[in-house]
């Protein structure tokens, strides 16, 4: 019973254990930005985002190091004196991109799949 | 050392702060809703003419008036101005009468006796919409008030802004205006037969509140989708002022005009006139103005002001940026 807890646990923990690099893009629709701000929240679908960097006007791309594994979520908006717009579509990255793992933002409810191999 | 640079930190956090230096943009962001603008910002105003004094040199240039489309002067050879003591002066001579944000570089002096128009040529609007006007005057603390009535029992008056005229061939007139009269008191009226409106006198205050201190005038018509007329005017004391308004809401129209109007200016002076104006009979003193927009909106609305011109006020800084799209994180 006790193995199949800790099993349990192992499974529901955060599955955030290191950093990946996430680079995104965007369209810049506006004219008059004085840069972008970018948020961030570890896994994709649900939580609050935290804005990480504010780029210069008219960037168009941005590498994240220190996405956190094994999911994130990302969206940007343009800021300027005037107040920020609305925000851009949201972007999932995960390390599934790179591992041909399946996007779990798309399938069912679990937040992440197993790192460091552990099966599903 | 520790101490000094909290001390520091603190006073730059309680330094007021500073307004961005913005250009009026107003007339783009309205696209074809602005009727027209001059906001003399910009060293060339006058359009190379060096010339105020005389013939042609009175008919203000608004050709490199950025950000907005060109206004007109008066028709019937008035020009813009007929006075012989009108000039423009650099924004600077104006320091300490302008708020620190501005960022105009023209004032216009109208000296003594005279007239001086800005307007626009033709009104032509089927109704449910909304026209309105904006201006920017100060009177000197030396300046004299209309104390004379001009035969027959008109009293002196100085137009400040208007809204009007008369469609081609008729006399069904509109005139929705601000002027300053006997005793400095700002006048307002809704009068003509176009909407037959009642014609009353609520007033907006005293040149007192602009004497030293520009004040922005603003005026607009709300033209129903089903003919009705109303007319609302509003003050505002700029900075050195304390920013307080003073806002008029004028009847509705006994007449409904669901024709819509067509005010195209007429040779021989006949009305058309969405003005600013300085028209100083028996009167002895400056007044400087700056900035004059007159801009549209579809549908009626009539809760919309046009609001602060940032280039004289500042603060306003541009607009909220449009939104990025096609995000992607690989």
């Amino acid at each position: 019973m006790i193995v199949r807890l800790l099993a349990l646990l192992l499974i529901l923990a955060p599955a955030s254990v290191g950093a990946g690099s996430a680079a995104l893009s965007w369209q810049d629709l506006s004219t008059n930005e004085t840069g972008f701000i970018i948020s961030r929240r570890a896994g994709c679908g649900s939580g609050s985002f935290t804005d990480i960097v504010t780029t210069a006007a008219n960037a168009t791309s941005y590498t994240d190091n220190a996405a956190p594994e094994p999911v994130a979520e990302y969206q940007v908006r343009a800021t300027n004196g005037a107040g920020d717009s609305a925000n851009s579509n949201l972007s999932c990255w995960g390390v599934w991109k790179h591992s041909g793992l399946v996007n779990p933002a798309n399938h069912g409810t679990r937040a992440a799949p197993p790192p460091h191999g552990l099966l599903p | 050392m520790k101490i000094t640079i909290a001390v520091v930190a603190l006073l730059l956090l309680c330094l007021p702060s500073i307004a961005p230096a913005a250009t009026e943009a107003l007339c783009t962001t309205l696209g074809s809703g602005c009727h027209c603008g001059e906001p003399m910002n910009t060293a060339t105003h006058d359009g190379g003419n060096a010339d105020w004094s005389t013939g042609g040199g009175r008919l203000y240039n608004f050709d490199d008036s950025p950000s907005s489309s060109e206004c007109w002067p008066a028709l019937n050879g008035e020009n813009f101005c007929s006075s012989q003591t009108f000039a423009p002066l650099v924004a600077s001579a104006e320091a300490g009468k302008l708020p620190d944000a501005h960022t105009i570089s023209t004032v216009l002096r109208h000296v003594g006796v005279g007239v001086c128009h800005i307007t626009h040529p033709a009104i032509v609007e089927a109704p449910n919409v909304t026209m309105c006007a904006r201006y920017y005057r100060r009177w000197d603390a030396s300046q004299e008030n209309p104390l004379a009535v001009i035969p027959p029992d008109e009293p002196a008056q100085q137009k400040v802004l208007t809204i009007g005229g008369a469609p081609s061939g008729t006399n069904d007139f509109l005139n929705a205006q601000i002027s300053m009269g006997v005793g400095g008191d700002i006048h307002t009226r809704f009068d003509g037969n176009f909407f037959d409106a009642p014609v009353d006198f609520q007033g907006l205050g005293n040149i007192t509140d602009c004497k030293n201190n520009y004040c922005r005038f603003e005026l607009c018509v709300d033209y129903a989708a089903n003919g009705e007329g109303r007319v609302r005017m509003r003050r505002t004391k700029v900075s050195p002022g304390d920013g307080s308004t003073n806002t008029v809401f004028k009847p509705v129209g006994n007449v409904l005009r669901p024709g819509g109007m067509n005010f195209v200016g007429q040779p021989n002076g006949v009305s058309l006139f969405a003005q600013a104006s300085a028209l100083q009979p028996n009167f002895i003193g400056n007044s400087y103005n700056t900035t004059f927009l007159l801009a549209r909106i579809r549908p009626e609305n009539r809760n919309f002001w046009i609001g602060p011109a940032t280039e004289v006020e500042g603060g306003g800084g541009p607009t909220i940026p449009a939104a990025p799209a096609g995000l992607t994180a690989r």
